[in-house]
């Protein structure tokens, strides 16, 4: 039976979270016009096959995504999903480029997939740094399609236990949804919470 | 082998890449340029290895590049420069002037001694993409405007032909009515004289017609000024109006001059009629002011089947006829078309 993480754990871990999402943000608004508000996330942790978890209601739909895998002492996914029309209005809302069409073309895929690529290294580089452990990473990349696809959770192990950050974008008073999933893989889970434990006790 | 040649010898295979490709080291020194670098932007590597990148480029030093790169100098993760949000990276110029929209992932690479970290910084071409969406889209939206546009146009064009019937409704309803007392005028009378004549003629049925003319009119233009005149006029084409069924068409004939075409009645019964209407203009005190008179007039009566006219021309000067008996048979009266042999005879084969 798998452990769940304690609540200093859990401290620890929203502290990560809450740094490398306001250094997103920071470096959102470095670099674009518009003022980005990202609201303090709000963190839910759940087994994959839960049906009353969060993730539930989200299967079978269509998503976009912007997704980084990550691999070293511990290794998995790190993925930031929009509704389409979430992801249209994001993008459009930060270059002023009305598409016209409630899609995603190729070059705003790629401007969503900067915007992902943001704040999933804010999040997992803030957990490389203060871990203190060095991952390989994949190329970050932009795809559609259905969560489980995504997110790769077709025939998942029973107790593979998914951390979702929820946070909010909100642009010039338009307000965006958006999720980040981190999926660990087998036993990385632990592995994490354990590194976790270490630097608790450390302090 | 200092630390260019090395990175020289590494990343060789680079220069095959039709992607722009070149490698920082965290003091911002470049270390590889690779070919198709050299040819978007014209600079050698012999004039850029060895030196910080933002001596050729100053722009990067901003800190929205700064910051997101800093990272990769400690194995951070890859981080990505978008062409809407940046346009470009490395500016290089096309035939023309207009500079190329880049797409670039800047990833981190080991370095040369074990534990540090490069930055290799590699760059997609996405003008033509760029263009043919702008292209895509500015049809979309030509094609938006052009069908909004139609459909204005379409609204406009509807709203004038409804104004344009409207115009013509009254026109048309102009055109049939007298303008003072609002009953039908002569020209549509005829019409509609001619058209129940044709009617009645094929289906069997009767139809009768009064003229009327109202006794001594001059004497009360003259004597208290035409717009009075006018009031009498407009007032006996109420009374008439008020008198007769709903079916029968009124109309000013001429001046002081009525006529009634009474559909599907005899003479009988268009001489009932023609003495209602005779009693009520009789009856109706017609206030001018601060005195008021009475009026009368003279009728005449004719119809289909009392008369056999030929052509609704002979009927109505049946009716004239009878009017003409009506006004020598002392006025205030109604007569009907006599019916003796001779004067239908004398009236319609001439």
């Amino acid at each position: 039976m798998k452990t769940l993480p304690n609540a200093y754990q859990l401290d620890v871990f929203k502290e990560i979270v809450n740094t490398g999402v306001g250094k997103a943000a920071a470096a959102l608004n470095a670099m674009l016009e518009s003022h980005i508000d990202l609201a303090v996330p709000s963190i839910i942790l759940f087994q994959i096959d839960d049906p009353k978890s969060d993730l539930a209601h989200l299967l079978g739909t269509e998503m976009s995504c912007v997704q980084l895998d990550f691999r070293g002492s511990f290794g998995g996914t790190a993925a930031l999903v929009f509704p389409p029309k979430s992801a249209v209005k994001l993008v459009a809302s930060l270059t002023g480029e009305d598409p016209g069409t409630p899609y995603l073309n190729a070059v705003m895929a790629g401007t969503l997939n900067e915007v992902g690529n943001i704040l999933i290294n804010g999040v997992i580089g803030t957990i490389g740094n203060i871990l203190k452990r060095s991952f390989d990473f994949s190329l970050p990349n932009y795809l559609e399609g259905r969560l489980e696809e995504l997110l790769k959770l077709e025939h998942p192990s029973a107790d593979l236990t998914v951390l979702l950050i929820r946070t909010q974008f909100k642009i010039q008073d338009r307000q965006v949804e958006g999720s980040i999933f981190l999926i660990f893989e087998m036993g990385s889970f632990e592995a994490f919470f354990t590194a976790l434990e270490n630097l608790t006790t450390l302090h | 082998m200092n630390e260019i040649e090395t990175a020289a010898a590494r990343f060789s295979l680079l220069d095959h890449a039709p992607i722009g490709q070149f490698v920082l080291r965290e003091d911002g020194v470049t270390l590889f340029w690779n070919r198709c670098l050299e040819a978007w932007t014209g600079i050698n590597r012999e004039d850029l290895l060895g030196v910080n990148l933002l001596e050729h480029f100053p722009h990067l030093g901003a800190n929205k590049y700064v910051q997101r790169i800093a990272d990769l100098f400690h194995g951070g993760p890859p981080t990505i420069f978008s062409s809407q949000l940046h346009r470009h990276i490395i500016p290089a110029p096309l035939p023309g002037g207009k500079l190329r929209a880049q797409y670039t992932v800047a990833t981190s690479i080991p370095g040369a001694v074990p534990g540090t970290w490069y930055a290799l910084f590699a760059i997609q071409d996405v003008t033509s993409l760029t263009e043919t969406i702008d292209n895509h889209r500015q049809a979309l939206q030509r094609a938006m405007t052009e069908m909004e546009e139609r459909r204005r146009a379409e609204a406009e064009l509807v709203a004038t032909t409804e104004e344009l019937k409207r115009l013509n409704r009254i026109f048309k309803e102009r055109s049939i009515r007298d303008g003072l007392t609002g009953l039908f005028n002569h020209h549509y009378f005829y019409k509609v004289l001619n058209r129940d004549f044709l009617l009645a003629a094929r289906s069997g049925c009767d139809l009768a017609c009064i003229l009327l003319d109202l006794d001594y009119f001059k004497g009360i233009n003259d004597s208290y000024g035409h717009p009075c005149g006018d009031q009498v006029l407009k007032k006996v084409a109420q009374v008439i109006r008020r008198t007769v069924r709903q079916t029968d068409i009124v109309a000013r004939y001429g001046g002081e001059e009525f006529a009634v075409l009474l559909p599907a009645t005899d003479l009988a019964g268009a001489e009932v009629t023609a003495e209602h209407i005779r009693a009520a203009i009789a009856r109706q005190n017609f206030h001018l002011g601060e005195s008021s008179l009475n009026v009368t007039a003279s009728l005449g009566v004719a119809s289909l089947c009392a008369h056999r006219p030929r052509t609704p021309q002979e009927l109505l000067a049946a009716a004239d006829q009878a009017l003409y008996q009506a006004k020598d048979g002392g006025r205030n009266c109604s007569r009907a078309f006599a019916s003796d042999a001779s004067a239908a005879t004398s009236l319609f084969n001439h």
